[in-house]
């Protein structure tokens, strides 16, 4: 089948379908290890899949996880093309591990099976010759359905991930990219344009509840883009999207999800091992139906009171934890306060000893344990904690 | 030079346990001269906002000194 010519373009390398299949036919690989580029990461990911190598998915933020980056040898697969390279990666056996953003101090291993993790890719002509952004971690389960999708179509990744907003309007722009998917943050920092981009056909956001305002402006940025939402999870990859708020419930996933007391239940069968027992997940994220039919619903909040920065999931009594284990504080409270940039910004209200401590001194200690993003970016040293103040200080 | 920009962007860097900077131009990029990424930047907006009053995030992406201060100069 025609694929486009390049499989991976960054500022400065682009790498050719027929170059990459050379490289993963044989060579070393890595069961865990974080690479420098992305490129690096990519070679070695799709390498252990068509060797059936089981693999663990370094970011290299995760902090206590020590990757043993130990080699391995594998045969050499011969003369690959780039059917006999879909075939092998459809096939393969390998076992992907991957971590959750940390919702209980350290982040949480997730094993998915390649085929739980490319469920929901859909390969035909109709997704030939599509030049994909890639503004996704690639070590993080956005970032794997986005590869998978553009992989098994034979389409072009042009690496966005981390990139300065002149540099994505350019990359996008100069490669012609035409489709997009990522977080409302990253939408929110590249928005608005200096002129609207046309060749944009698709643009996918998915990883944080977005909003009326920032769909408009994708729609004014964007003029001949379909804007699609996307629904997925680290613990069950991609289940739903929509062209709107609301997302529909496909026919094949009607037995494996359900709804109870309006909090959307996923059935075990679509996880990855090593989450919960039962039979049934509770994701607590909150829905409202459409009409009666039960089929169409939107996302309304989060059960619990997780804060979602810029697409991480920071639960605030896990940063109260580490706060309160410092000597000379006597009490604190942590919330999420609204912010354009991440959707929200974690603050702590800290009541202390006495004045010998400050702001900077609690960060530098708090780095020590926690991610980046879930350090306080404001520390405020008061008489009292205000527990009862509403409005943008209230955690929900 | 806005002193009170100098400020927040000194509490961000030392926040981070990073060297504090002594002088910036209109010129100096937030992200590629200062290393600030979009978790430093929402912090500047709201620390700049408690300084000057001002959310220089209100008209969009702030990406440079002299962004802030055009912002600072229009909304106060």
């Amino acid at each position: 089948m025609a694929v486009n010519s390049s499989f991976y373009i960054n500022d400065s390398t682009e790498i050719s379908y027929d170059n990459f299949i050379v490289q993963i036919a044989s060579g070393k690989i890595y069961k865990d290890k974080s690479f420098s580029t992305t490129l690096e990461f990519l070679t070695n990911l799709i390498k252990g899949i068509i060797h059936h190598v089981d693999l663990t998915l370094v970011d290299p933020l995760i902090q206590g996880y020590d990757p043993s980056e130990a080699a391995i040898d594998v045969e050499n697969l011969g003369k690959l093309d780039f059917n006999s390279m879909v075939d092998a990666i459809v096939n393969s056996t390998s076992k992907i591990t991957i971590f959750t953003s940390g919702t209980t101090g350290q982040p949480k291993k997730v094993t998915h099976s390649l085929s739980n993790l490319i469920r929901e890719v859909r390969t035909s002509t109709r997704h030939r010759g599509a030049i994909w952004g890639y503004a996704y971690n690639p070590t993080h389960m956005a970032g794997l359905q986005v590869l998978f999708q553009a992989l098994l179509n034979g389409n072009t990744l042009v690496d966005l991930f981390g990139k300065s907003k002149s540099s994505v309007i350019s990359m996008l722009e100069n490669h012609t990219v035409t489709h997009l998917s990522a977080t409302p943050t990253f939408y929110r920092l590249l928005l608005p344009l200096n002129r609207p981009n046309t060749s944009l056909k698709s643009v996918s956001l998915g990883g944080e509840k977005s909003d009326t305002l920032l769909i408009e402006n994708l729609k004014t940025s964007f003029p001949n883009a379909k804007i699609n939402n996307i629904y997925a999870s680290t613990e069950a990859g991609t289940l739903f999207s929509a062209d709107g708020e609301y997302f529909y419930v496909k026919s094949h996933l009607l037995e494996k999800v359900r709804f109870r007391k309006s909090e959307l239940e996923i059935h075990a069968s679509l996880l990855g091992s090593g989450m919960a027992d039962q039979e049934w997940y509770a994701t607590g994220d909150l829905v409202e139906w459409k009409d009666d039919d039960k089929k169409y619903f939107k996302f309304v909040s989060r059960k619990n009171e997780m804060v979602n920065v810029g697409g991480n999931k920071v639960n605030p009594h896990d940063i109260e934890t580490q706060l309160k284990s410092i000597e000379r504080v006597i009490d604190c409270l942590v919330y999420g306060v609204p912010n354009p940039i991440l959707g929200n910004m974690i603050c702590a209200d800290i009541v202390v000893k006495d004045s010998s401590i400050d702001e900077f001194t609690i960060k530098k200690i708090l780095r020590n344990n926690l991610e980046n993003y879930q350090i306080p970016r404001k520390i405020n040293i008061v008489d009292e904690l205000k527990t009862t103040r509403t409005g943008k200080l209230k955690r929900k | 030079m806005n002193l009170k920009v100098l400020e927040a962007i000194n509490e961000v860097k030392q926040g981070k346990g990073e060297p504090t900077v002594k002088v910036f131009n209109v010129d100096t990029h937030l992200r590629d001269d200062l290393g600030l990424d979009s978790f430093d930047l929402a912090e500047l907006t709201v620390r700049i906002e408690e300084k000057t009053g001002v959310d220089i995030f209100a008209n969009g992406v702030i990406e440079t000194i002299g962004e802030i201060e055009k912002q600072l100069e229009s909304g106060s």
